[in-house]
């Protein structure tokens, strides 16, 4: 795992205004052959918590879609990431 | 010159025919340009070869077909004697039918050249080659020069299922046979019917009987040489600690249990020959540790290594100790008794049937030798090189999960994250982006690019690897992966598991199963004509006055009838839940009508508070087969034949009689409170419980949009029909100019809404496919099936899938409830006067949108759910269902526009009343659907009416739900009822 400063912004509509969002990390999974972000606006759900938008996206591809997680083993790798990530010293 | 020869002469000769006539028509075309002295001769010249070509087309012609009349004959005299005579009658016909074509090909083989009567031989031999040629060809397998075991297994087993396939087919005769009778069953008078279908029955069961005595021995064979292999194995693994040890030890004694069992079954020239095979692939294996990298060929003489000058015996194995690791040098293979001082068993043969040969021919060609067929391991290894033989880089998967790779993380996120402070909602469902400045990104794809072009090339070595595998290397994948299960201890990487399974699961998986619905057949023929049979015999007993002597026979005979069925239900049950494994990776799922019955799991059941249809008398059913269940396997366990028999009727009567089957929008289904069917796999998708539930979810939320429908179309579209009619017959004689000029106006305004209208019908027709092949038939649910899910490989048996499960039907209920709740109070609205007719359509409009959005959404979120279904049950044509949900789901508007559409049309045909004959013939012009839709007919009733309709006739040819054996039961149990019937008055 590399820690680095900054990861870069992904812009996203909200109530159809332009948000910037921050990168929080990124990872790739070599047999589905995918990158990962994970990024946030920094707002807040009604339940007190922070939103993070995680999102995929096929690095191959000319241009760049931000697709959603769909299946049940890449949400469980995302999961593995974020307690790696808290595990992490 | 050979018969490929002459077949490629004859399609020479009529090529070049073809080209003489092109040249001729050609001639005939440029005849004005030249003499007629210059044409005549061209044409002299063409009309020469023509005629020379067509003779010697005729000729290959003529020889082509006496060398296929010569290879029919013969294989048709093959295929004779291989057939059982039933009586000295059936005996003679045959030798008649063979001396005839004996005749015929004495008469033939006069015409064809000496070279084409060996081919044809040749090719005869070649068809038989394993029941004439094994035990004097000399063989060119390695390290031996005596027939190889192999052989022998092959022969073995290839002429125990030649003995399956003989006794499958004489089932399968009788029981045409039977039908035939049933057939002329009137023409026959009672008696005559009584003997006749009696007699019947007794080959059946002769056949039957056979039938399952060589498939025990094939099950026992193929058991004992599977187990002695892997205890083998066994013993060669160096334990790595305490615990590894004691897994094997207990493995190993597993195994010797299942040599002990199969021991005790099979026959001794069996076990022989297993016992000549085994030592034989000790011997192999010993070679090739000692001399890996010799070639097969040069393996018969070679020497093993560290040996001195010992040469290779391979027939005093107790000198011959197979290879072992260090260590373990005393560990010895398993071997069933009496091994160390047997030779090899010759291959049997000599005494079998010769094929037919042409007269007089002496030089016999000789057949090509049988592969030698791998053991599992082989075979893996195998599939896990290129075809050099050098192995690939496979990268596999370590478990299930996915493995995240080159994380990267921002310092800040990695402290908020370490501080604790913030709990995180992970949305993983993508914003609208406009802008995307993702760093260290690029570096990636020169290393993707790179793995996918290795990877893909990989993946099409291992699939050359598997297609190269011939069909007796697939049958020993077949008996280590049943369904989809898998040898734990085989560390293959799973894409090699994968291909080998789709080649098992979707080529081989069907097959099987036919077989084994035909032995099921096979029984359920025997159980129940046994029965019918002791009941005969029982009325007779009944008779007082019956002789002491009569008494006794018939009695004895009543013995004899029962002898055995209970290990016969036994087997029938099993080969019930081992069909559902080859086809589902275990019984999971479809056979829940009996395991259920069985565990009472469904009494106990989690998930039947949320089914609406479960209820005392489902329970009732449920608990009255647990009980014969229970019965039975008593019965079957102490071998109380009759005790199993009576508990088998009794089972099959009271699911036949609780599975009511129906036609329905996809093919035959059941409506009752039972899916059964006695065969594997015909049961269908609908009836595993998970799909069930997902689809009823959506089906549950249709139903809510063609409620809205429904009440939309009687409310207001009703008295439209009425008003329409009555406009016809008050204004058939008062049209002007302006009326037909309005109708003109209107009717174009609707016609063009065609298009919205022809949309939304099919949306709402895809929809219904969803809708009524699922609605009401939602049914009692294991949740054990769910639970072992886990077998489909993708975690549905996870708890994620559970809570999805479990908010679908809380999703499905508050949906279901609002809408009628909201349709109610339109309803009476509309009654109390609150509401005119275009004010309530227009409200119901509403509710039937939301309804369907919020379906469209459902649909979205199954759609991927149903297409990861549909790559692990290869056998299910999901097809139909795919596109239906595809078509909602890329098409949600559409039937909301139509709702729109209709209230439009319905202010547009308030000014169509007073309309003429002749008007109404205009509008009769209009699309069918479109008049069907103006008339009020366009509601969700009529269109699923439609749809049905037109389903029906698509899936008709369709072999659907319901099958001969199913309604052979059926008949069963209906005649009991007469039987009973009868009695009772």
């Amino acid at each position: 795992m590399e820690i680095v400063d900054e990861l870069g912004k992904i812009t996203i509509m909200k109530d159809g205004k332009p948000v910037d969002c921050e990168i929080l990390f990124t990872f790739e999974n070599e047999e589905l052959q995918k990158q990962y972000v994970g990024y946030t606006d920094h707002s807040i759900g009604t339940n007190g918590r922070k939103n993070i938008y995680i999102s995929s996206y096929n690095p191959l591809a000319d241009k760049k879609i931000l697709e959603d997680i769909t299946s049940p083993e890449e949400l469980e790798m995302v999961q593995d990431v974020l307690n790696q990530i808290a595990e992490e010293k | 010159m050979n018969i490929e020869d002459i077949r490629n002469l004859i399609t020479q000769s009529q090529n070049e025919i073809d080209h003489l006539n092109d040249v001729r028509r050609q001639l005939e075309e440029a005849r004005s340009t030249m003499t007629e002295e210059e044409y005549n001769r061209e044409l002299a010249d063409i009309n020469s070869h023509l005629e020379t070509e067509q003779e010697r087309l005729e000729e290959n012609q003529r020889i082509n077909r006496h060398y296929n009349n010569v290879l029919t004959n013969l294989n048709a005299i093959n295929d004779i004697r291989n057939i059982e005579p039933r009586d000295d009658e059936e005996r003679e016909e045959i030798e008649r039918e063979i001396t005839a074509r004996q005749e015929e090909i004495q008469r033939v083989s006069g015409n064809l050249p000496e070279e084409l009567l060996a081919q044809a031989r040749s090719e005869v031999l070649q068809r038989n080659t394993t029941n004439q040629t094994q035990a004097s060809q000399p063989t060119t397998t390695p390290s031996v020069s005596e027939p190889t075991q192999e052989q022998a297994e092959t022969t073995k087993l290839e002429a125990l299922q030649r003995q399956i396939q003989t006794s499958q087919q004489e089932i399968l005769h009788l029981n045409e046979v039977m039908r035939q009778l049933q057939l002329a069953r009137n023409l026959l008078s009672e008696e005559e019917y009584e003997r006749e279908r009696q007699n019947i029955t007794n080959y059946i069961e002769r056949a039957t009987n056979q039938l399952r005595e060589q498939n025990t021995t094939i099950t026992a064979y193929n058991n004992m040489l599977d187990n002695i292999r892997k205890l083998n194995a066994l013993s060669e693994v160096v334990p790595r600690d305490s615990q590894d040890e004691d897994q094997i030890a207990e493995e190993k004694e597993r195994r010797e249990e299942e040599i002990k069992r199969a021991r005790a079954i099979l026959p001794e020239e069996y076990q022989q020959e297993i016992r000549d095979i085994i030592l034989k692939e000790q011997e192999e294996k010993r070679k090739n540790r000692a001399n890996p990298n010799v070639d097969e060929s040069t393996k018969k003489t070679a020497k093993e290594p560290n040996k001195t000058d010992n040469p290779v015996q391979p027939t005093t194995p107790e000198k011959e100790p197979p290879a072992l690791p260090s260590g373990t040098e005393k560990k010895q293979p398993a071997l069933p008794p009496g091994t160390e001082k047997k030779q090899p068993a010759l291959p049997p043969g000599t005494e079998k049937k010769q094929p037919a040969l042409p007269p007089s021919k002496e030089d016999e060609p000789t057949p090509e030798p049988k592969k030698r067929v791998r053991t599992l391991e082989e075979i893996l290894d195998y599939v896990k090189r290129n075809k050099d033989g050098k192995p690939l880089r496979i990268k596999g998967k370590t478990g299930k999960r996915l493995k995240a790779a080159n994380i990267q993380v921002t310092k800040s996120f990695s402290e908020e994250l370490h501080s604790g402070n913030w709990l995180y909602n992970v949305v993983h469902v993508a914003p609208a982006v406009v802008g995307l400045a993702i760093k260290g990104a690029k570096k990636l794809i020169a290393k993707f690019n790179l793995w996918r072009t290795e990877q893909q090339d990989v993946e099409k070595e291992i699939r050359d690897r598997i297609n190269e595998l011939s069909e007796e290397e697939l049958d020993v994948v077949r008996r280590e992966y049943r369904g989809q299960r898998v040898i734990e201890d085989l560390k293959t990487p799973s894409v090699v598991k994968d291909l080998l399974r789709e080649k098992i699961a979707v080529e081989d998986a069907r097959k099987t199963v036919a077989g084994i619905n035909q032995r099921i057949s096979a029984n359920y023929q025997t159980l129940l004509a046994t029965f019918n049979g002791v009941q005969t015999i029982d009325k007779q007993l009944a008779d007082k006055s019956l002789s002491a002597e009569k008494r006794e026979a018939l009695t004895a005979q009543r013995a004899a009838l029962l002898k055995g069925k209970a290990d016969l239900v036994h087997e029938t049950r099993e080969l019930y839940i081992q069909g559902n494994d080859e086809l589902s990776g275990g019984a999971h799922g479809f056979s829940e009508d009996v395991k259920a019955s069985e565990s009472k799991m469904n009494l106990q059941g989690k998930r039947f508070a949320k089914v609406p249809d479960y209820d005392e008398t489902t329970a009732e059913l449920q608990e009255a087969l647990a009980k014969l269940s229970r019965r039975e396997k008593d019965a079957c366990e102490t071998h109380d034949d009759e005790a199993a028999l009576r508990a088998f009727v009794e089972t099959e009567t009271l699911k036949s009689k609780e599975t009511e089957i129906s036609n329905s929008i996809l093919g035959k289904r059941s409506t009752g409170r039972m899916y059964y069917s006695p065969l594997v796999g015909e049961l269908d998708y609908r009836d595993d419980p998970f799909i069930r539930d997902l689809f009823s979810t959506v089906a549950l939320v249709g139903a809510g949009v063609s409620a809205a429908n429904a009440i939309r179309t009687h409310v207001t579209e009703a008295p439209k029909v009425v008003d329409e009619h009555n406009a016809q017959v008050d204004a058939v004689n008062a049209h002007n100019q302006d009326t037909m000029s309005q109708v003109h106006q209107a009717g174009q305004g609707i016609y063009d809404k065609a298009d919205v209208f022809r949309k939304g019908q099919e949306a709402q027709a895809q929809q219904d496919v969803v809708n009524f092949g699922n609605t009401g038939e939602r049914m009692s649910l294991d949740s054990s099936a769910i639970e072992a899910g886990g077998d489909w490989g993708h975690g549905l048996g996870t708890s994620f899938y559970r809570n999805a499960d479990d908010a679908q039907h809380a999703m499905t209920e508050s949906i279901y409830n609002e809408t009628q709740t909201r349709i109610s109070d339109i309803g009476s609205r509309y009654a109390t006067g609150e509401l005119d007719q275009l004010a309530a359509l227009q409200e119901v409009g509403k509710v039937a949108a939301d309804s369907q959005q919020t379906l469209t959404n459902l649909v979205d979120q199954y759609r991927p759910i149903l297409e990861q279904y549909a790559s692990t049950h290869p056998q299910f044509e999901l097809g139909a269902m795919q596109s239906g949900l595809e078509f909602i789901s890329q098409n949600p508007t559409a039937i909301i526009d139509m709702n729109q559409a209709m209230v439009d049309t319905v202010q547009m045909g308030q000014s169509l009343t007073g309309l003429t004959v002749e008007e109404v013939q205009a509008l009769q012009n209009l699309p069918s659907d479109l008049q069907t839709t103006l008339i009020g007919a366009a509601t969700a009733a009529g269109l699923a009416f439609k749809t049905a309709s037109t389903m029906d006739q698509r899936y008709a040819k369709r072999t659907g739900y319901g099958n001969d054996l199913t309604d052979m039961v059926e008949d069963f149990v209906a005649k009991q009822e007469e039987k009973e019937t009868v009695r009772s008055k």
